[in-house]
């Protein structure tokens, strides 16, 4: 056990930072972009371009899908580095961090030619199809439908809360191919193009930001069986694979640490850091996010050493929903009523931190899995 | 950076929790007095006597060994004062020749002291410097409290200073090794709450299947397990301020967290002598009491991170 950097992997960390002092120099918003604006949509595909260039969009996929197969934790220095910045990649962490290796895994020949040299030169943005109306929580009750018709699927369906869905090329569609109440046993994974007739969009306001989630209407869409990603009825094995990489995939609390240091200067100009209740606050705040880090860590010792899953993912999550409430709180009762002015850093933080319990998997889910899986705690 | 032990760490922690099978635990804090225990001479020299209390602090190795063998000794229940002996002194007095039991006080406080009663050397800390204070029986009182650890009160405070500046470096060992060892003491009281809820029964079913606890169980089990990383990491950084500080923070919430979930959920059974849990329980406010003395966590945190002093 010791918790020191590699050199390598520091030199990685300067040579990233270098570049990002250079791309970001100008352009970018910060922690108050507007994740999902038309703005920030288009600054993210500008800036994954040059990270692919640069090699870095993709860095620990295996060098024969245009990764550079670096380690798990330059993976993870990448990421840090991203989200402590606000996370310009936008919607791209997406693809690189659990759809490509999905397809790397499950997918045919033909897809892998297709969909990975895309995502890896950093050319398409992608929206996951998972959420629907009557499928939040328990995923598995999902009903949109695919009927098998000669080589093709006819999907009918509504997917909803589906975030950049306006602006992606192509949607990872979970759709029921078995029986009413087949629950996993009846799922099948669809890699789709969104401009295929039938699947139409629709934004649905949200107060968490403008552009954040979308409803997806699919209505006789028909999508080639080449389209199909795993075996039929078996997606839900995909899924999980992959939701596993999204759980911890995201180092959120860097992003938090990186508000934190905003709020500190925002303090520290008028005064408010000697204040005992300030004081506190930021020191239980930083804390939770360093608890965050930690636990983040050990996720990726496990992936470095090429450990099975476990449920660390799920400890790391409730952590980072953890420190990243403790900032948004934090951000909220500092600046009182100066933050409830829209794209202040109290009103970016607080109406963002709002979505961490509930995105990737909610809160009440990662412990139910701590619960059983760690304390061996009997289902209820 | 690796999370599992190597295989010397690993030797390390298996003998000290060989010898802590034998000579701590349960049954042997209800032979010293229970949640009024006598200091464990017989353990302590034990540990003494393999090194498991005096590794020399180096360059790359030392702190996290030692803070690894405190913990074991704050989960298995040992009356012995593991942190101030094996984290704090060495880590503010190189060389340590200070004689051993060690205890630590806020210079010229009249509040009781844990472990002052049985110790030879007595770490002070003022406002800006520590002092070592060589204790004999005459300098102490000892005191009645029933949070697990013998207490006393000090009444001698001279001794051979530490330098100026150097009360700042005992802060920060102190977090460490009081954050060490409310990680073990949290671990052992949310593992027995664990195995009681997994068995006990009511309305027909496990104790433990009920949501409502679940959640609140898996919450401090992400605390502890948070707060553990967070102060093996500040001993391996030789107890860097900010992180001896963050580590004391969760530390603090870890403990507060599991002290009142776990006996909420033991019910009436988790206050009786009979049953092991107040054996950890009633020493995680003796130890927040203390990490609070020598100045709230949190301030120190902020001040040394973004005021630029400790």
């Amino acid at each position: 056990m010791e918790f020191g950097w590699s050199e390598e992997d520091l030199t990685f960390r300067k040579e990233v930072r270098a570049f990002l002092d250079v791309e970001l120099s100008d352009s970018w918003a910060g922690p108050t972009a507007v994740l999902g604006s038309p703005e920030n949509v288009a600054f993210s595909r500008r800036f994954a371009a040059a990270l692919a260039q640069r090699g870095w969009l993709t860095p620990h996929w295996p060098v024969e899908h245009g990764g550079s197969g670096a380690s798990s934790w330059q993976h993870a220095v990448l990421g840090e580095e991203l989200w402590s910045i606000g996370e310009p990649r936008g919607p791209q962490y997406m693809n690189v961090n659990w759809i490509g290796p999905s397809i790397m895994r499950y997918g045919t020949e033909e897809q892998k030619r297709y969909h990975l040299p895309r995502i890896a030169q950093g050319d398409v943005i992608w929206c996951q199809g998972f959420s629907e109306p009557e499928a939040g929580s328990d995923l598995a009750a999902l009903r949109t439908r695919a009927v098998r018709d000669a080589d093709e699927y006819v999907v009918n369906g509504q997917k909803v809360w589906t975030s950049y869905a306006s602006v992606a090329d192509f949607c990872y569609l979970l759709v029921r191919t078995g029986e009413e109440g087949s629950r996993g046993r009846g799922i099948t994974v669809l890699l789709v193009a969104t401009d295929l007739p039938g699947f139409e969009v629709r934004d649905v306001g949200s107060v968490v930001g403008d552009h954040a989630f979308h409803e997806v209407f699919l209505t006789d869409l028909r999508v080639p069986v080449s389209c199909r990603l795993g075996p039929e009825n078996e997606g839900w094995e995909v899924v999980r694979s992959a939701l596993s990489y999204e759980r911890v995939g995201a180092p959120r609390w860097a992003r938090a640490q990186y508000v934190l240091e905003q709020l500190a200067a925002w303090a520290r100009e008028r005064g408010e850091l000697e204040t005992p209740w300030v004081q506190e606050r930021f020191g239980e705040a930083r804390a939770a996010t360093e608890a965050a880090r930690m636990l983040f860590y050990l996720v990726i010792d496990e992936r470095q050493r090429d450990q099975p899953q476990s449920p660390n993912a799920n400890l790391a999550r409730i952590a980072m929903v953890e420190a990243e409430r403790l900032v948004g709180r934090l951000a909220g009762d500092l600046l009182g009523p100066a933050g409830l002015e829209t794209g202040t850093i109290a009103d970016s933080s607080l109406r963002k931190s709002m979505a961490a319990g509930v995105a990737a998997g909610t809160y009440e889910i990662q412990l139910n899995i701590v619960a059983r899986q760690v304390l061996g705690l009997p289902k209820s | 950076m690796l999370f599992e032990l190597d295989a010397d760490q690993r030797a390390v922690v298996e003998s000290v929790e060989r010898i802590l099978a034998v000579h701590a635990g349960p049954a042997r804090a209800r032979e010293l007095g229970g949640d009024q225990p006598r200091y464990d001479r017989e353990l302590a020299d034990l540990l003494r006597g393999q090194g498991f209390l005096g590794f020399a602090f180096e360059e790359g190795a030392g702190p996290l060994e030692a803070a690894l063998v405190v913990e074991s000794v704050a989960r298995a229940g040992g009356v012995v004062a593991a942190g101030a002996e094996a984290l704090v002194l060495p880590g503010v007095d190189a060389g340590a020749t200070a004689p051993a039991p060690v205890a630590l006080a806020v210079a010229g406080s009249t509040a009781p002291v844990r472990f002052a009663a049985d110790a030879a050397t007595l770490v002070a800390v003022g406002d800006d410097e520590a002092v070592l204070v060589e204790l004999g029986p005459a300098d102490v009182k000892r005191i009645e409290s029933r949070f697990g650890y013998p207490m006393a009160t000090v009444h001698r405070w001279e001794g051979r200073s530490l330098g100026p500046g150097s009360a700042a470096t005992v802060r920060a060992w102190w977090r460490v090794a009081v954050a060490v060892e409310v990680c073990g003491a949290a671990r052992a009281a949310l593992d027995t709450t664990v195995a009681h809820v997994r068995e006990r029964q009511q309305f027909g079913r496990a104790l433990g299947s009920f949501q409502a606890l679940q959640h609140r169980l898996a919450e401090c089990e992400v605390l502890i397990q948070g707060a553990r990383w967070m102060a093996l990491e500040a001993a391996w950084s030789g107890a860097e301020v900010e992180r001896s500080a963050a580590a004391a923070v969760q530390a603090l919430r870890a403990g507060e967290r599991t002290f009142w979930d776990t006996h909420q959920f033991s019910g009436a059974l988790g206050f009786a002598v009979e049953y092991d849990l107040h054996l950890w329980t009633m020493r995680l406010p003796a130890l927040r009491a203390e990490l609070l003395s020598i100045g709230r966590p949190a301030s120190a945190l902020t001040t040394a991170r973004w005021s630029g002093a400790s």
